[in-house]
C-alpha cells in the first residue's frame, strides 16, 4: 500500500539532503491517504468548520518543523510517522475547539469517569452517517449501522481500533502494526479475530431480531 | 516496510500462515477497486477453510459497503453531468433545469407535438442490476401513476434511455415550501441563518470533493428557475403573505389549512397503500393560485438495498425531516405524520424544528431530544396549533395522531376555532412517557430520589452561606472583588446545576446518568474551587512537601451529603449488575470524599469495594481503556488513602501501586495511547511515595509519629531538625540529637535518619520518579503544549529534586529549577489557577536550607510572597494558609541559624496564627495537622535553645510559653485520631 513512497531509507537520506523539498515531495504522493485519515478521525462535531485540506496543510506545517523527529526514530516507516503527525495535528485541533470541554474532560478523567465507552466506535458510527448522504439511504442502512456500531461497541478498544485502521483508513498490516507498536503476525492475528468477533456478534444480533 | 515491497507471485496455499490475511487482503482490494468478488470464489479455491473465509469476508464486506467509499464520487458526478446535458427525453424537448437532486436532474419540457409543459425527473440508471432496478422503478411509477388527487403531482410517464431513466410529471408554476417560508422568514426579520439549511436541503445538489456547498451554484440554480417563468409568483400569490413583517392569526390560519390539504392528499395515498416516503417542505410546491402540492409521490426513494444508485456524491444537506423510528428502520403512515408535522412546525415558526450542525449532529438530536415546543420559538403561535405540531411530531409514533385524516380533522377544528382534539400531554403523562423510555430509573429507590432533592435544597444553601461569608470579607477589601465574582460565578453555576436537577427531576427527567452527573458537577465544583487541594493530581508531591490538602468547613459539611447519597446508592445498588459501573463510580466518590474530610479509614474501606467492582468490570469489559483508568485511578487514589490512614498499611500501598502499573503495562495501547501512558507515568511517581514510606518502615519499625521525621529533604528539613520524630519532640520525647550540633547552622545531616536509610530511599523514589520523568518527556515531546503533561511533569521533577538532595545537590537544583520554570509557563497559560501559584511555591521551597545560597535565599522570599498572596486572596481556603505557615517556618529555620532570634520569634508567630487559622477552617483533624504542630513546636524549641545560649531571654520565654498549647493541640488531634 506504501507502493508510491520508496524505501526509508531513500526517503531518510532525500531528507536529510533536501529537507523540505523532499518531504514536500513525499508528502504529496500519501496527501490521498492523509486524506482519508483525516477525513475518519476529524470529530463529527466540528462539520464544516474545519475543512480536510486545513488539516493537511497545517499538518505538513508541523512535519516541515519535526523532520528530524522522524529522522531519529529508526525503524519508523514514513508513512505511519506522518500518520502520528497527522493524529497529532487533530488532536491540537480537537483541543482548540473543544477547549472547554476538554477541560472538563481532564477534570473527569482525573477522578476516572467511565461511561463514554467506545471512542472509536462513535466515531466509527458518526463517519458513517456524516457521509450518508439521502435521508431514505439512511433508513435503509440504520438498521445495520445500528448493528455495527452496537457490534462495535462490544468489542475491545483494540479491536476496534484494528478494524478502523485496517477498513477505515486503509492501513496495510505493517502500517497497522508499526502504528500499534506490535509485530506484524499479531496485528494481523488481531485483525483476523477481530473480523471474527464482529461476524458472530452480528449473526447473534440477527437471531435476536 | 520491507514486507510492503511487492512479492513475487507464489501461488497461495492454505497452509500459509499468512493465507487468511492474504485472502482478506486481497478481496478487500478488489472490493475497493468497485469489482464484487464473491465470497464463494474464495472458499472453492480454499475449501479447508471454507468457514473461515465465509465469517472474515463477510465481516470486511460489510465494513467496506457501509463505509463511504472515496472513489465513486467521481463517477457518480460524471453521469449526473451526462444527464445534465440531454436537450430531448423520448417525446420532450427539455427547456430548462429546474432543479437537482442527490438522485437526478428535473428539467422542464414540452411534449413535441401536444405542446404540454411537463416537468421530467431524470436519473442516471446504475450499471449494476440493472433491469432489476429498472422494473422496479417502473413498478413504482405505476402505483404512483394511479394517483389523482387535487394535492398530488401526477405522474403520467416513465421511461428510460442510454444510461439514465425519467418519469414525466405535471408541471406545477410555483415555489417549493422551502422557498415559500425562507422568503418568509427573510422578511419577517427570523434568523435566516438557521433557514439557510433549508435552502440547502431544498437543492440536492450533487456534492462537490470537499463536500461543501458553493454559492454560486444556489444562485445559479435560482436564477434557472427565475427565468422559468417564477416571475410574479412572489409579488401575486405569496406576496400578502410573504411581506408581511409580523406573523398573524392569519398567517397560522393559513398553515394549517395548506396542512389539512396535505394531510388529506396523504390520507388518500395512505388508503392506496403508498407512502411519499420524503415529506418535507423542499418536495411540497405551492402554485401561484395558492394551492398546495406534493410532489415526487413514492418514487425514487432508493429504497432497494444492495443497488447503490449513487453511491456517494448525493447530498441532501440534512437529514433533518426524518421520523425518529426511521433511524431503527421502521417507516409507517404515522412517520409521514410526523414528517408533515414537522413541515407544519417550519410554517409555523418560519425556522426548521432541527437545523444546525452537521448530518450526524442533526441525526443525534433526532434520535435523543424533542424540538422545542412551536410557542416557545414564537409565542404568536396559537396554542392549539403548537399542540396539534406538538402531538404530530411526537417522538412515539403511539402519541401521534394515528392518520393523517385525524391530524387533518384537527388541523381543520383549528381552522374554524372548534375545540381541537389533542391536548397538551400533563405532566402525570410525561412521567409515564419517560419511564418507559428509561426503565433504568426504577432502580433509584423513592428514598434515594427523595434524598436527592433534599440535597439539591440543602446543596444551594451551602452554598449562599458560603458566598454570603466570603460577601463579608469582600466589604473590607474591595482587591477581593475580582475573587468574589470568580466565587459567585461559581456558586451560580453550583445553584444552576442543583436548579438543573430539581427541575430534571420534577420533569421526571433525570434518570441515573443525569444524577449523577449532576452530582458529579457538584463535586468537580467544590474540588476546583480556588485551591490546589483536592487536585488529587499532585499525588505524592505533597506528601513528600509535607503539605495537607484540604476543604473548608462549608464544602466539608456539603460533601458529607453528597457522601450520603453515593454511599447509599453505592449500597442499594451494589449487586444491581445493570448499575455496578455507576455504583463504582459512587463508591469511587465516596471514597474521595472520604479522603478530602480527613476519614482515611472510612475511605480505604470504599475505595475497596469500588475497586472489586471495577475489577468485575474490567474483567468483562474486553480492555475497556475508560475502565482501566478509573480502575488504576481508584487504585493510586487507595495508596495514598492507605499512606494516610495507618502505618500498618504502607506495604499495601505499594501494592496497590505495583498492581495499578502492571495493569498499565499489560494494556494493549498503553504505551501508544497518551492517556494510559498518563496515567502509568503518575502511578510510577505514586508508587515511588508509597515506597518511601514502606521502606522507613521496614527499616525502623517506626510508628505514626516517627514517619514525618524521617524524611531528610523537602521542607521537611525543618520539621527534621527535632530528629526522627520531630512531632515526638512535644509528645515528651527529649528529640535525639547528634551532640554538639545544636550550635546555630552548621551541621544539620546528623539530625537526620542514617543517610544510608536515607540514601536508599530516596534512590527508589528517584528511579521511579525517573521513570515517570521519561514517559512524561516523551508526552511533552509529541505535544508540547498539553498542560496536563506538563503539569504532570512538575511533579515528577519535584520529586526527583527532593531525592537527588541529600545525594546529588546539583542535580537536584538543576531538577528544581525545571519545575519552576515548568510552573511558572503553567501558570502563564492558566493565570487564573492559583493551584500552579501554591505549587510554584512549594517547588521554591525545594531545598533543606541547611545552607541557602542566595538563590536559596531568593527562592523562599518568592515563596513566601506567593503563599502570603494566596491566603490574602483566598481567606477561605486553609491549604493556603497551612502553605504560609509552613514558608514561614522555614524562614524562622533560616532566620535562627543566622542569629536573627527576634525576626525568627516573629515569623514563628505569624506561623502559630496561620496555623491556627487553619485549624478553625479545617472541620475535623487532618493527618497533616500533627505534621504542622510538630513542626512548628520543634523550630520553636531550637529557638528557644539559641536564644538561651544567646542569652536572649525575653524571645526564650515567648517561644516556650507557645509550646504547651501546641503540644496539647497535638496530643488532642492524636486522640482523636484514634
Amino acid at each position: 500500500m506504501t507502493e508510491e513512497l520508496p524505501q526509508r531509507d531513500e526517503i531518510v537520506e532525500a531528507l536529510r539532503a533536501e529537507r523540505e523539498e523532499a518531504l514536500a515531495k513525499y508528502f504529496f504522493a500519501v496527501q490521498g491517504r492523509l486524506k482519508r485519515i483525516v477525513n475518519f478521525r476529524l470529530d463529527y462535531r466540528l462539520g464544516g468548520r474545519v475543512s480536510e485540506s486545513d488539516v493537511i496543510q497545517e499538518t505538513y506545517v508541523r512535519a516541515a518543523k519535526r523532520i528530524d523527529s522522524f529522522l531519529d526514530k529508526e525503524d519508523m516507516p514514513f508513512f505511519v510517522w506522518l500518520r502520528l503527525e497527522v493524529n497529532q495535528k487533530l488532536h491540537e485541533i480537537h483541543r482548540h475547539h473543544f477547549g472547554a470541554e476538554k477541560r472538563d474532560v481532564r477534570k473527569e478523567m482525573k477522578l476516572g469517569k467511565a461511561n463514554d465507552s467506545g471512542k472509536t466506535s462513535m466515531q466509527l458510527a458518526a463517519h458513517i452517517v456524516a457521509k450518508l448522504t439521502s435521508p431514505s439511504r439512511l433508513i435503509e442502512r440504520a438498521e445495520q449501522i445500528a448493528i455495527l456500531e452496537k457490534t462495535l461497541g462490544e468489542m475491545n478498544e483494540l479491536d476496534r481500533e484494528v478494524i478502523a485502521l485496517r477498513n477505515f483508513e486503509e492501513l496495510s498490516n505493517i502500517e497497522t502494526a508499526k502504528t500499534l507498536g506490535i509485530e506484524p503476525a499479531a496485528a494481523s492475528k488481531r485483525y483476523l479475530r477481530a473480523l471474527k468477533r464482529l461476524r458472530e456478534i452480528m449473526e447473534s444480533a440477527k437471531k435476536f431480531s | 516496510m520491507a514486507n510492503d515491497r511487492p512479492k513475487k507471485k507464489k501461488k497461495l496455499s492454505a497452509d500459509d500462515p499468512e493465507a487468511l490475511e492474504k485472502i482478506v487482503d486481497h478481496f478487500t482490494s478488489r472490493l475497493r477497486a468497485g469489482k464484487h468478488p464473491s465470497i464463494a470464489e474464495y472458499q472453492e479455491k480454499f475449501p479447508s477453510l471454507k468457514d473461515e473465509i465465509e465469517d472474515l469476508l463477510a465481516s470486511v464486506a460489510m465494513i467496506e459497503k457501509l463505509k463511504p467509499s472515496s472513489t465513486s464520487p467521481e463517477m457518480d458526478r460524471r453521469s449526473l453531468e451526462e444527464v445534465s446535458g440531454l436537450k430531448r427525453i423520448g417525446n420532450y424537448e427539455v427547456v430548462g433545469e429546474i432543479g437537482r437532486g442527490g438522485m437526478g436532474i428535473v428539467f422542464e419540457a414540452i411534449h413535441e407535438s401536444l405542446g404540454r409543459r411537463v416537468a421530467i425527473k431524470v436519473m442516471p440508471t446504475p450499471l449494476v442490476n440493472r433491469s432489476k432496478y429498472i422494473e422496479r422503478f417502473q413498478r413504482e411509477a405505476k402505483a404512483a401513476a394511479k394517483l389523482h388527487h387535487t394535492n398530488i403531482v401526477s405522474v403520467f410517464g416513465v421511461g428510460e434511455g442510454d444510461g439514465f431513466h425519467y418519469y414525466v410529471m405535471d408541471f406545477v408554476d410555483g415555489q417549493t415550501l422551502g422557498e415559500v417560508i425562507q422568503g418568509m422568514s427573510n422578511s419577517s426579520g427570523v434568523n435566516s441563518a438557521s433557514t439557510q439549511r433549508v435552502e440547502g436541503t431544498r437543492l440536492e445538489m450533487p456534492v462537490k470533493n470537499d463536500s461543501s456547498f458553493s454559492i454560486d451554484e444556489f444562485s445559479l440554480e435560482s436564477t434557472v428557475r427565475d427565468s422559468a417563468s417564477m416571475e410574479g409568483a412572489r409579488s401575486k400569490n405569496q406576496g400578502d403573505l410573504m411581506s408581511r413583517d409580523k406573523l398573524d392569526s392569519r398567517h397560522f390560519r393559513w398553515a394549517a389549512r395548506l396542512g389539512a390539504n396535505l394531510a388529506d392528499a396523504l390520507s388518500y395515498a395512505h388508503s392506496s397503500r403508498i407512502l411519499h416516503r420524503d415529506i418535507k417542505p423542499s418536495n411540497l410546491i405551492l402554485d401561484r393560485k395558492g394551492v398546495v402540492w406534493i410532489t415526487d409521490f413514492g418514487l425514487a426513494k432508493d429504497s432497494s438495498n444492495e443497488v447503490n444508485l449513487t453511491k456517494t456524491g448525493d447530498v441532501i444537506g440534512t437529514p433533518q425531516y426524518l421520523a425518529p423510528e426511521s433511524l431503527e428502520g421502521k417507516y409507517d403512515r404515522r412517520s409521514e405524520v410526523y414528517c408533515l408535522g414537522l413541515t407544519l412546525y417550519e410554517l409555523a415558526t418560519l425556522q426548521p424544528a432541527y437545523a444546525g450542525g452537521t448530518t450526524a449532529e442533526i441525526i443525534r438530536a433526532i434520535a435523543s431530544t424533542s424540538p422545542v415546543s412551536p410557542r416557545k420559538v414564537n409565542s404568536k403561535v396559537p396554542i392549539d396549533l403548537s399542540t396539534i405540531i406538538e402531538k404530530s411530531i411526537s417522538r412515539e409514533p403511539e402519541a401521534r395522531y394515528a392518520t393523517a385524516n385525524q391530524l387533518r380533522s384537527d388541523l381543520l377544528a383549528f381552522v374554524d376555532g372548534r375545540p381541537i382534539s389533542a391536548r397538551p400531554p400533563s405532566a402525570i403523562e410525561n412521567i409515564i412517557k419517560w419511564s418507559r423510555r428509561n426503565p433504568l430509573p426504577a432502580a433509584l429507590s423513592a428514598v434515594s430520589a427523595l434524598l436527592l432533592i433534599l440535597v439539591t435544597v440543602s446543596a444551594s444553601i451551602g452554598y449562599l452561606y458560603t458566598v454570603d461569608a466570603l460577601g463579608k470579607e469582600a466589604q473590607r477589601s474591595e482587591e477581593l472583588v475580582e475573587e468574589q465574582e470568580e466565587t459567585e460565578k461559581q456558586r451560580k453555576a453550583a445553584v444552576a446545576a442543583a436548579e438543573k436537577m430539581e427541575v430534571q427531576y420534577k420533569r421526571a427527567e433525570a434518570n441515573i446518568e443525569i444524577t449523577l452527573e449532576a452530582f458529579d458537577e457538584m463535586f468537580m465544583q467544590i474540588v476546583s474551587r480556588g485551591s490546589s487541594s483536592t487536585d488529587l493530581d499532585i499525588e505524592g508531591f505533597e506528601e513528600l512537601m509535607g503539605i495537607e490538602t484540604s476543604v473548608t468547613r462549608e464544602d466539608a459539611a456539603f460533601l458529607e451529603k453528597l457522601l450520603a447519597f453515593y454511599d447509599r446508592f453505592a449500597t442499594e445498588n451494589e449487586d444491581n449488575e445493570a448499575l455496578r459501573l455507576e455504583s463504582a463510580k459512587a463508591f469511587r466518590r465516596a471514597a474521595n470524599i472520604y479522603q478530602l474530610v480527613g476519614q482515611y479509614d472510612l475511605s480505604v474501606e470504599a475505595y475497596k469495594k469500588a475497586i472489586f467492582l471495577y475489577e468485575l468490570i474490567w474483567e468483562q469489559s474486553d480492555d475497556s481503556k475508560e475502565i482501566l483508568i478509573s480502575l488504576v485511578q481508584s487504585k493510586s487514589e487507595l495508596a495514598r488513602g492507605l499512606r494516610r490512614a495507618n502505618a500498618n498499611n504502607w506495604p499495601e500501598a505499594v501494592r496497590q501501586n505495583d498492581e495499578a502499573i502492571q495493569l498499565l503495562e499489560d494494556a494493549p495501547l498503553a504505551k501508544l495511547d497518551s492517556d494510559l501512558k498518563l496515567e502509568l507515568a503518575k502511578t510510577y511517581n505514586s508508587l515511588g511515595s508509597s515506597k518511601v514510606l514502606s521502606s522507613v518502615l521496614e527499616t525502623s519499625g517506626a510508628d505514626l509519629r516517627s514517619r514525618f521525621g524521617l524524611y531528610g529533604f523537602g521542607h521537611r528539613g525543618a520539621v527534621g531538625r527535632g530528629g526522627p520524630g520531630g512531632p515526638g519532640g512535644i509528645g515528651g520525647r527529649p528529640p535525639r540529637r547528634a551532640p554538639g550540633e545544636s550550635k546555630g547552622g552548621e551541621p544539620r545531616g546528623g539530625r537526620r535518619p542514617p543517610s544510608g536509610l536515607r540514601k536508599s530511599v530516596g534512590r527508589i523514589v528517584n528511579q521511579y520518579s525517573r521513570e515517570s520523568l521519561k514517559l512524561l518527556d516523551e508526552l511533552v515531546e509529541m505535544e508540547p503544549s498539553n498542560s496536563e503533561f506538563r503539569s504532570a511533569r512538575v511533579n515528577a521533577y519535584c520529586s526527583l529534586a527532593a531525592t537527588y538532595m541529600p545525594v546529588n545537590p546539583e542535580q537536584a537544583r538543576k531538577m528544581r529549577a525545571l519545575a519552576i520554570k515548568e510552573l511558572e509557563w503553567l501558570n502563564e497559560q492558566d493565570s487564573g489557577n492559583p493551584s500552579y501559584r501554591f505549587r510554584l511555591a512549594m517547588a521554591c521551597m525545594l531545598s533543606d536550607f541547611s545552607n541557602p545560597t542566595q538563590d536559596e535565599l531568593n527562592l523562599l522570599n518568592k515563596s513566601l510572597e506567593l503563599s502570603k498572596e494566596l491566603t490574602e486572596k483566598f481567606p477561605q481556603v486553609p491549604d493556603y494558609h497551612s502553605l504560609y505557615g509552613s514558608v514561614r517556618n522555614r524562614e524562622a529555620g533560616v532566620l535562627i541559624a543566622k542569629g536573627a532570634l527576634a525576626d525568627a520569634l516573629a515569623s514563628l508567630q505569624l506561623v502559630d496564627q496561620s496555623f491556627n487559622q487553619v485549624n478553625e477552617l479545617q472541620p475535623r483533624d487532618r493527618f497533616g495537622k500533627s505534621v504542622m504542630y510538630g513542626a512548628l513546636a520543634s523550630q520553636l524549641r531550637m529557638l528557644a535553645e539559641a536564644a538561651d545560649k544567646q542569652g536572649e531571654k525575653n524571645v526564650a520565654r515567648e517561644a516556650r510559653s507557645l509550646i504547651p498549647r501546641l503540644r496539647q493541640n497535638y496530643q488532642e488531634h492524636e486522640r482523636e485520631r484514634r
